[in-house]
């Protein structure tokens, strides 16, 4: 399956070519990635979306080579400033992570260390790959600190995770992620833990520095709302693969796999009526995909036909730049 | 107030508060709730609405006495419950129970899921042996899960599952009131909205009542009956739900709704977001609690406190626009 490849004339922040990532539970390989590939040009954000499960965040623990011990990549090129992400040692890595490629995470609270003051944790990014002295990473901070518009960021900067609020947290997970001015930030599910307000906030911050900075950003969520204000291409993962790719405004316009209308549909909204009944998809996100054959989403889908059951599609282009993986279309 | 509400809660308060020393001198109170008053009507759903730290979750615990509230009072079917004694009170618990955020905190992972629904049972004597099984397994075919799952322990089910068991433990006792405390935000979207869905049809079929708690206006819009938003401790707006949605009044409530993220790709994002955190609630702003964010304050907001204003017999709201 050759995936989707930008034909613009800009250049490609990252090159994913056929993906697979695999884990070994109780000595059985499990595919948790299978054959996903995608780019994003440089200074764009593509959204990786789908249910809990569907291997979204292991894609991005694989770009980033943070996969647990049992956690191969079996296969694929992850192409990135004229490397192979895949394939370089994990020395090199460490000077790419953290630098020229970060990740935010879901749980702001998680992810900072409670015992280290704030600053210093911004300071530790700087310092590493950085060559300043101390005094300049502080400079650094301060200005960062200020440009994510935390009120006295001076007082801020001696002040533990936990006398922050979660929006906060964020906010200094985000100056983390952006003080050494990576060309590619990946966000897994930055919002998701945070109220609705913060939630747009956060949301505004991203957009204004990735307008700044001209970062390109992998954005990792299961909500379609928030995906519509953010990306600028968006990708439907569905139990491994990517099952519908397109431009944002296309994909919303004119959704075409089955599964990614379901996603619309079961979504609450402003605007729906009293008493009528939210559409669910029924079922869940299989277990073991590989028990399944044929297209996996079939025991789900409302327009299953009978060769659904036996042939697996593959990711074909039905419109310029939209593709999709589904019998429907053939 | 309504003499038919099954839950009455008046001016009810509660401040934390905040010790320091050896001696554990109390330097000042963190006001979690500040002079609520509601009441939900038999088979009605009210929703509590705010931003994380507004006290909604306070306000729920309080009203069924898992806190103890500073003042106020609270009574639940005509029983005021706050001068109930310990054994009263547990036989009161029987009719109302809660429904936590995060399903993969509140389950037991020692408590085989069957075990963790019969527990009820088990505290107030209601079944035992074989009944208490056929009782776990009637319940877990309601909240849509097969039977063979009360073998299972929770780290072998889905957020959503889990979910399920959370909801099935808490109707077992056949409540009347169920606080539902922010059941949803945890879950994947394709997942929520099952699980809004078993929320109504379990309403419909054993005639509950719901304290729902929410800080998203989209996701209870269509379950609601009535609407309260809540800011740093003190309800601002509260109308039927077809009325709140209609027609906004408050300016949080408003900011809230803005931020509500929409499925459709735009240009350029126009809409206003207030900035900033609520201020602490152990030394709220003076006058309007809301005026260092409102985009429209005025200097009266920041001396006076509004009074409640009623823009319809069933639309107030504390705000000095509409004075």
């Amino acid at each position: 399956m050759e995936g989707w490849t930008c034909t613009m004339p800009t250049s490609l922040a990252i090159d994913v070519k056929n993906l697979k990532t695999c884990f070994s539970v109780n000595s059985h390989l499990t595919k948790a990635v299978d054959g996903v590939s995608f780019s994003i040009p440089e200074g764009k954000t593509l959204s990786l979306v789908g249910e809990s499960g569907c291997g979204k965040s292991v894609t991005a623990l694989s770009i980033m080579r943070l996969l647990p011990p049992n956690g191969i990549i079996a296969g694929g090129e992850i192409l990135f400033d004229g490397l192979d992400l895949a394939n370089i040692s994990a020395k090199d890595m460490t000077n790419i992570r953290g630098n020229r490629i970060s990740m935010i995470f879901q749980n702001p609270m998680l992810s900072l260390n409670p015992v280290f003051t704030v600053g210093n944790q911004i300071m530790e990014a700087i310092l590493l790959h950085r060559d300043v002295s101390k005094r300049e990473a502080k400079e650094i901070a301060l200005d960062m600190l200020s440009k994510v518009s935390i009120p006295e960021p001076t007082q801020r900067f001696n002040e533990y995770p936990h006398q922050m609020s979660g929006g906060m947290q964020q906010r200094i997970m985000i100056v983390m992620a952006l003080v050494c001015h990576p060309k590619l930030l990946i966000a897994d599910e930055p919002t998701t833990a945070l109220d609705v307000i913060t939630q747009a906030q956060i949301l505004d911050l991203m957009v204004d520095l990735q307008n700044e900075m001209g970062t390109s950003i992998l954005f990792i969520s299961h909500d379609l709302g928030v995906v519509a204000e953010i990306s600028d291409y968006v990708a439907i993962m569905y139990s491994s693969r990517i099952v519908e790719h397109a431009e944002v405004k296309e994909l919303y316009s004119n959704p075409k796999h089955p599964y990614t209308m379901a996603l619309f549909d079961c979504r609450p909204r402003l605007g729906v009526d009293k008493g009528e009944k939210l559409r669910a998809i029924p079922g869940s996100v299989p277990e073991s995909p590989d028990s399944i054959k044929g297209c996996k989403f079939n025991p789900r889908c409302q327009y299953v036909m009978e060769k659904c059951r036996t042939i697996d599609p593959l990711l074909m282009e039905t419109t310029k730049g939209h593709q999709v993986a589904c019998l429907k279309y053939e | 107030m309504n003499n038919k509400a099954l839950v009455n809660v008046e001016n009810l308060k509660k401040y934390f508060p905040i010790e320091s020393g050896v001696f554990s001198r109390i330097k000042g109170y963190v006001k979690a709730v500040d002079d609520v008053s509601l009441s939900i009507g038999s088979g009605e759903i009210v929703g509590m609405v705010g931003e994380s730290g507004c006290g909604k979750t306070t306000l729920g615990r309080t009203i069924l006495r898992l806190i103890k509230p500073t003042s106020g009072n609270i009574t639940f079917n005509g029983t005021s419950i706050l001068s109930l004694d310990k054994a009263n009170m547990r036989e009161m618990r029987k009719h109302m129970q809660i429904i936590f955020q995060n399903p993969y905190s509140s389950l037991n992972p020692r408590l085989t899921v069957g075990d963790a629904i019969g527990e009820g049972l088990k505290i107030h004597r209601l079944a035992n042996g074989k009944t208490r099984i056929s009782k776990v397994k009637d319940i877990l075919d309601r909240v849509g899960l097969p039977y063979t799952y009360a073998e299972k322990y929770p780290h072998e089910m889905s957020g959503g599952q889990r979910q399920r068991v959370a909801i099935a433990r808490a109707i077992i006792l056949n409540p009347q009131f169920v606080v539902c405390d922010e059941p949803v935000s945890a879950l994947d979207v394709s997942i929520q909205s099952q699980i809004l869905n078993l929320l109504i049809d379990l309403k419909e079929e054993l005639k509950l009542s719901y304290l729902f708690i929410s800080h998203d206006l989209s996701v209870v819009e269509y379950i609601l009956d009535r609407v309260m938003v809540m800011y740093l401790g003190k309800i601002v707006e509260s109308a039927t739900s077809e009325e709140l949605y209609k027609n906004l009044k408050h300016p949080y409530t408003i900011a809230l709704m803005n931020a509500v993220p929409v499925a459709e790709p735009t240009d350029k994002r126009d809409k206003i977001i207030i900035s900033g955190d609520p201020p602490s609630p152990v030394n709220p702003p003076e006058g309007c609690r809301f005026h260092p964010r409102c985009p429209q304050v005025m200097d009266i907001c920041r001396k006076v406190f509004p009074e409640t204003i009623s823009i319809s017999p069933s639309h107030f709201v504390n705000c000095h626009l509409f004075d």
